[in-house]
Formats: C-alpha cells, structure tokens, sequence
C-alpha cells in the first residue's frame, strides 16, 4: 500500500493533535481547558501552543474574562486545513492497518 | 510515521473530542434563554414600533452576554452552524423561526392582528427550547462517537 500524504509534523505529537481536535470543534477555547483535556502543564502547553502559533495553525489571544487575564486559542484556516488533512491521512494509514491483520483463513496459507 | 501510531493518534483525537463533549455542559436555563431570545424575536411585530425596536436592541445585546457567558462557564465557544450534524438542526430551527417571524410580521403589519404573533411567540419558544436540546444531544452524541 503506498503511504498516505498529508501528515504534519506540526500536528505529530498526540497533545498537538488533541489541541487542534478541540479547536476544530469550538470557534476557540481558553488555555486551561485545552491543559485539562490533553493532561499536560502550563508550560508544556504553552510550548505546543507556540509550536502550533509558529506553524501558523494557531491564532493566540489574551482578554479579560471574569476579572481575570485569560490566554484563548482559535485554529487559523490553515491551521483547520492542516488538521482535516493530517487527520485524514492518520486515518488511510489506519485502515491498512485493518487490511494487513491476517484473517482467520490466512493463518496458515498452506493448508 | 508507524501505522500502530496512528491508531494511537487517532484514539487521542477521538478522547479529547469526548473530553470536549464532556465539558460542554449546557445547563436548562441556556437552552430556556434561548428559547426566549427566539420567541421574543418572533413576537415583537405585536408591539408598537418603539417597543419593538427596544425588544429587539435587548435580544442584539443579549448575543454577547451569551457568548461572555458561555466562555466563562465552558472555557470555549462553540458556533451553532458549526460544520457536522447539528448544522443540520441549526438551520432546520432557523428555517423554521424564520417562517415564524414573517407569520408575525403579516399578522400584525398586514392584518393589523396583535394576538397571533405572541402566540407565535410561544411557539418560537418551544421549538427554540426543543431545538437547542436536540442540538445539544447531536454534539455530544457526535463527539463522543
């Protein structure tokens, strides 16, 4: 099977990918939500949001919510496009998994 | 990339979107206000023109106190005509208040009929309500597919 195209090493690391799923979903999120979702630390997510900010994936925003300075993120459409086709290509690559799994009448071609 | 990784990556995607789905809680009193943003809309053709446009200023100004309060409760927004299946239900409700809307509009300007389009107003009401719940239930059900 030939390798699907379209995987971003932007989006490679699974707590990127979960960042922009969310992303995809909402217009934006803020910053402690996306930390509760991908299980990561404050500055370790900074880091991913500045890698995805860097890749132009992501828009980053600061404003006062609740008498609190809150960071929120929002997917760019590159960012949206970017995604769709790492997603899709994650999932082309998964199916081959499912085609390769031997199936009970391969098990021994001999026979 | 290894293929057993892209399982893995994709088994992440599909728990922080549960994870979202999960967080997007939408108390009783959200889908109630909406209803009422709804109904109210559909309504106003009953009042005299000052009094409809003052109705209609407060349902405008209504819209970011929602989304401030969305943002505050969820820590996210998410648009109703997002891409998926609830864009479906959002523009089936919006279809359906608009028909209500020019209803209103007739009975009251046309036929100078001041009753019917608070009753109409009810009615926007009650689909709002209905629409907002099942569309509450087709994102929740949708991400945690």
């Amino acid at each position: 099977m030939d390798v699907p195209t379209g995987f971003d090493a932007a989006l490679h690391p699974p707590a990127r990918l979960q960042i922009a799923a969310v992303l995809a979903q909402a217009q934006e999120a803020e910053f402690a939500l996306l930390k509760d979702i991908t299980g990561t630390s404050d500055s370790v997510m900074s880091k991913h949001l500045a890698a995805l900010a860097d890749a132009g994936y992501v828009a980053v925003r600061k404003a006062n919510l609740g008498g609190r300075q809150r960071t929120w993120a929002s997917l760019t459409s590159a960012g949206r496009k970017a995604f769709r086709q790492h997603v899709k290509a994650l999932e082309m690559l998964a199916l081959s998994v499912a085609d390769d799994e031997p199936s009970v009448g391969d098990a021994n071609p001999e026979s | 990339m290894e293929k057993i990784e892209a399982l893995s990556a994709l088994d992440a995607k599909r728990h922080a979107e549960a994870q979202m789905a999960r967080a997007a809680n939408c108390p009783p009193w959200r889908h109630a206000v909406f209803g009422l943003l709804m109904g109210g809309l559909v309504a106003s053709p009953a009042f005299e023109i000052k009094i409809r446009f003052a109705v209609l200023a407060v349902l405008l100004g209504c819209i970011p106190l929602i989304m401030h309060s969305d943002r505050k409760r969820m820590g996210m927004f998410v648009n109703g005509y997002r891409r998926g299946k609830t864009r479906l239900v959002a523009l089936g409700v919006l279809i359906v208040e608009l028909a209500l809307y020019f209803g209103s509009v007739r009975f009251a300007l046309s036929l100078n009929d001041r009753t019917t389009p608070l009753l109409l107003g009810l009615a926007a009401i009650v689909i709002g309500i209905g629409g907002s719940l099942i569309w509450q239930r087709v994102f929740v059900r949708e991400l945690s597919a």
